[in-house]
Parts: structure tokens; sequence; C-alpha cells
């Protein structure tokens, strides 16, 4: 075992959770590494320090939950009714998001009308890949956004960013896009991100634009 | 009378029974509540985010495929909706937290002895609070609800040595912002 890998089993050396053949190789470890020593002491403290005791929350709060979750229940079904359709804003506006973010980001980078790209058709385009991607989303039922809610966890963007030293580059960096349009969690997180952006810049005209957009789609019924 | 399953109260509640959604609730509610609370560190934040994760389960239960478990399901939507709030959380107090970062800079003398429990939970808050949102994640689930590195890694869908590594970097970060604040 890679002696970083040693290192971050400590804390669980700390906390007796090893496995017992583990803790008797890290004993052992610890017998003929100082640096593990010296690190597994620092840990100590700070477990010391770390405290388990929080404020709880105030009374009666967890028999008032289950009422106040039902009444918002409820009043998610009213604001349905009267208002925007509940779809519209859990898939259809993030959806079109994604759109309009391809559409603002290949219009920059797509080449002058005319000119082909290399190892592209003209009747393609450059867009054509991501014009694919949009394809599946629009065609994902409710079942499958579903999936792929549930399969997103991290943003994909801190890695993203965390990759270009900080910046995060996306708008100039149409692979790094590509790849993340195509996993199921970066695309999660462009709706995601995009979605917010949408529903404060965007005036009812044009939603009600996008909206017209997509009803021609699979998507809505 | 034996106590249901999650599935069991999930194919009654599929099946119209609203009361089989209650007892998820009741069951799961404490543990949400709390994944929420260290996350965003404020109890009316977490309030949110309980009732809005039990919404989701709410209008999502009809999808849920029981070949995965109801609690690794309903953790990876709380987790989600905790980050999001979190993300925008931190968009919305960004100055604030600049001006409370100050703040404590100013406040951060005094040996360890005199610090009473209140002022270590506050410190130990505040250090949670600074850890990026990853790493956050992985260190509320493993030191707190004391989540064993395979379960986490279904939830999360991360390897179990990254998990790990998440992890140890976070009490470190927790361990050298308590050692600025106690000016060591």
């Amino acid at each position: 075992m890679k002696h970083k890998h040693i290192t971050y089993s400590l804390p669980e050396f700390i906390e007796g959770k090893l496995a017992a053949g583990e803790k008797a190789a890290m004993a052992e470890h610890l017998r003929t590494c100082d640096d593990c020593k010296a690190e597994l002491k620092s840990l100590e403290r700070i477990y010391g320090v770390l405290s388990r005791a929080e404020t709880p929350p105030p009374d009666p709060y967890w028999i008032t939950l289950l009422p106040r979750i039902h009444r918002r229940i409820a009043e998610g079904r009213h604001q349905s009714a009267r208002g925007w359709p509940g779809w519209v804003f859990r898939y259809a506006v993030p959806l079109a998001s994604v759109g309009l973010l391809l559409f603002l980001l290949f219009r920059n980078i797509s080449p002058e009308p005319g000119t082909v790209m290399q190892g592209q058709s003209s009747s393609n385009g450059s867009a054509s890949s991501v014009l694919d991607v949009r394809e599946v989303l629009l065609g994902a039922d409710s079942v499958e956004v579903q999936q792929i809610e549930d399969r997103s966890v991290f943003l994909p963007f801190e890695d993203l960013a965390e990759s270009n030293n900080g910046e995060n580059r996306l708008a100039g960096d149409k692979d790094v896009l590509k790849t993340i349009l195509t996993n199921s969690n970066g695309l999660y997180t462009a709706i995601e991100m995009d979605m917010e952006a949408t529903q404060e810049n965007l005036d009812d005209q044009e939603v009600t634009d996008i909206l017209s957009q997509l009803s021609r789609s699979k998507f809505i019924n | 009378m034996a106590l249901k399953s999650d599935l069991d109260l999930v194919e009654d509640f599929t099946g119209g029974e609203v009361e089989a959604f209650n007892e998820l609730v009741r069951r799961y509610q404490e543990r949400v509540y709390w994944i929420a609370r260290r996350i965003l560190g404020d109890h009316g934040e977490a309030d949110d985010v309980t009732q809005d994760v039990f919404v989701r389960v709410y209008e999502s239960l009809k999808n849920f495929r029981s070949d995965s478990r109801f609690y690794t399901w309903l953790y990876r939507i709380a987790t989600n909706v905790s980050l999001n709030a979190l993300k925008k959380k931190k968009t919305k107090l960004f100055a604030s937290l600049e001006d409370s970062a100050m703040s404590m800079e100013s406040e951060s003398d005094g040996p360890l002895a005199e610090l009473d429990r209140k002022e270590y939970r506050t410190m130990v808050e505040k250090a949670i609070e600074r850890l990026p949102a990853r790493q956050k994640l992985v260190f509320v689930l493993r030191y707190y609800e004391e989540m064993p590195y395979d379960e986490m890694a279904k939830i999360l869908g991360r390897s179990e040595g990254g998990l790990k590594a998440n992890y140890f970097h976070a009490v470190k970060k927790i361990q050298s912002f308590v050692q600025k604040e106690m000016g060591q």
C-alpha cells in the first residue's frame, strides 16, 4: 500500500473503525514511521477539539415538520394550477437553458457561414455533436431526467475550475464542454447552473418563445 | 405488528397510501435535517432544505426503482439539494463571509483551556463552513453520520480511496483553521 493511502487511514485508526487486520498493520507501521506518528498525534488533537454536541432545533420542530411539508406540497400544486405548469421550471426551462447556452456558446466559436471545419461536412456544421446531445435531452422522459438527477451529486464545474487553475474557462473550451454535456452529471450541472440564470434573466416573452420551441419536441406532450 | 420496510412503505405510497409517505418522513426526517444543517450550518436553511427534500421525494417516489435502497436514494437527493442550497448561499453571502472572517481574526486570541464548549462548537462550525463543498459533504457523512466508505461511494459515485483522501484533507483543513484561531 502506498504511504499516502496509509496516511489517509489515520482518521479511521483514531476513530477505531479499521478492521482488525488493518489496525494491526497500522500499529506496525506507526512503530517505524515517524512522519505518520507525528501526523497521528496532530490528528488526535483535532479530534479532541471536534465536539459532537450541537444545538438541537427548537421545540416543537419535529412535530411541525410533516404538516409543513404537506403544506408545501399543496402550495406547489396550487401554484402549478394557477401559473406556469410545474414542469416548466422543473424540466422545460432547464432544458431550454441548455439549448440557449449552447446556442450562445457555439454562435461565438462556429466558423463563418460557408466555412467547412476540418473533418466535418458542411451539412453537419460545427455544432452537430452538441445538437445530438440536445436531441437526447429533448427526448428524455421524466423518469430519465430523474435518473440523471439521482446520479448527480458533485458538481463537475468544480473539477473544471480546478483543472483550469481556478478559472472557469468553459466558454472557450469546446472539447471540455462536449465532455461535460455528454456526461450525465455534467449535463445536470449545466441545467442547474443555467436554470438560475434563465429564471433571472429571461422575460415572459422569451420564456414563451422557448416553450413554443420545446412544445414541438417529444419532451412536452 | 412488524415494522414495515422502506420498500413496503414505498409500494404502499405508490398504491395511494399517503400515510406511508408520512411514515418515511418520520423515519428519516432527522437524518435529512442534520445532513442539511451540517452542510449549511443554519437551522432555518436546514429546515427549508429538509422540506424541499421531502417534497421532491413525494413528487418522484413513483419513479423510485426498487433495485436501489430507499435510504441511498434519499441521501442522494438530500446531498444534492443541500449542495445546491450551499452554492446559492455562497453566492449571496460572499461579502458577509468575508466580513465574518475579518471579525474572527480579531477574536482569535486566547488559549485552548479558556475556550468553553460553546466556543469550541462555534469554532468547529466555522471551520466546517469554510471547507470546499465536496470535502464538507464527505466530512459530514463520515464524521457525523458515521457512514461507511463503501456506502458513501454508492451515494456519491466516488471511489472509496478518493473519499478517504477527501475526508483526510477535510480534517486537516479543520485542524489548520482551529490552530490559526487559537493562535498556535
